[in-house]
């Protein structure tokens, strides 16, 4: 049955291939969604084709719709969905064909900063993994060692969406008349800058100034 | 019969959220095209949703939810109205980033990010 305390990664591998249909699901579903979800998150920033990273980003935003929903938030995983998936991503695209030629050439994506990129981000996960999983006295306590089974929510998340409507409209009133306000400013900002060139046009010069300079 | 499922650790979700907050960052740092870059950061706005939620469903406050004539104790899903106000904001900064994107496009004739470089000193 299922041990308490997972000391190695192998029993862990071997506890997770034992019961995956039965007690081992959740981590199952989450295996498959952050393979999902890494994968189509690096095609996102590798690839030469913005029209298929945009689609990549909108897998990757499904993905993490499904971790919403495996962390029993499925107000917000419907959140993710219409507004990520469908708002953003659509924008995105309309945004890149706006500006890019489809059947035009591809355009190099990386810079010259490529390889210091992966160095920085490459280190940056480094450290944060290591803030996660050794202690400050430098003692491994990763989830491979120390993870209790029994860290089950002893209290009923039920009705997540109704929760979370009353704490929008009683507890957090003010930010949400805030967001609601930087809404509206963003909306009119994304107006005026995307309408372009309207008073942007030089003064004409008077007519027959050059001509009479060339006559004389 | 059905067996008791064991959750998911929350080391789990916190690695997978550091991982997809570096990718992001390799994104932005990496990419030349401006739009590629604002694709880079709502990679990170989604790692940061995952670890708020993440953080919330496993070591969050209770509260009692006075409803009608019961009192119930639940959790409070703070971390998930943080969450939503992280989507609005990224909501609002695509809109605004695009449409720089977009104003830069018209201006520069491109939306490359080493071609706009009229802040450099």
């Amino acid at each position: 049955m299922t041990p308490d305390v997972y000391t190695s990664l192998g029993q862990y591998l071997s506890w997770l291939l034992g019961n995956l249909l039965g007690a081992a699901q959740p981590h199952l579903y989450f295996w498959v969604l952050t393979v999902v979800i890494l994968a189509s998150a690096i095609g996102v920033v590798t690839t030469r084709n913005l029209i298929h990273a945009a689609l990549l980003l909108a897998l990757s935003f499904i993905g993490v719709a499904g971790v919403f929903v495996l962390l029993n938030a499925e107000f917000l995983a419907a959140v993710q969905v219409l507004v990520y998936a469908g708002g953003i991503v659509t924008l995105i695209v309309f945004a890149i064909m706006l500006s890019e030629r489809i059947t035009g050439k591809k355009a190099i994506t990386q810079n010259r900063q490529s390889v210091t990129a992966l160095g920085v981000s490459v280190a940056m996960a480094l450290v944060m993994l290591m803030i996660l999983l050794y202690n400050q006295d430098g003692y491994y306590v990763g989830p491979w060692r120390w993870w209790i089974t029994a860290e089950r929510n002893e209290f009923p998340s039920a009705s997540n969406t109704m929760v979370i409507g009353k704490s929008l409209m009683s507890t957090y009133t003010l930010a949400f008349w805030i967001a609601s306000v930087i809404l509206m400013l963003a909306m009119i900002g994304a107006l005026i800058l995307a309408r372009g060139e309207s008073r942007e046009t030089p003064p004409v010069p008077p007519d027959g100034h050059e001509s009479g300079e060339e006559t004389e | 019969m059905t067996y008791p499922e064991v959750p998911v650790p929350i080391h789990f979700y916190v690695m997978l959220a550091t991982l997809l907050f570096c990718v992001g960052i390799y994104g932005c740092l990496a990419r030349r095209n401006a739009i590629a870059i604002l694709m880079s950061l709502e990679l990170m706005f989604n790692a940061c949703n995952i670890i708020l939620v993440a953080f919330c469903q496993r070591h969050g406050v209770t509260f009692t939810l006075q409803s009608f004539s019961r009192a119930q104790d639940i959790e409070s899903p703070v971390g998930q109205i943080y969450a939503i106000f992280v989507i609005t904001i990224a909501a609002a900064e695509a809109g605004v980033g695009l449409a720089l994107a977009i104003a830069a496009y018209r201006h520069f004739k491109s939306i490359n990010m080493d071609n706009i470089n009229i802040l450099k000193w």
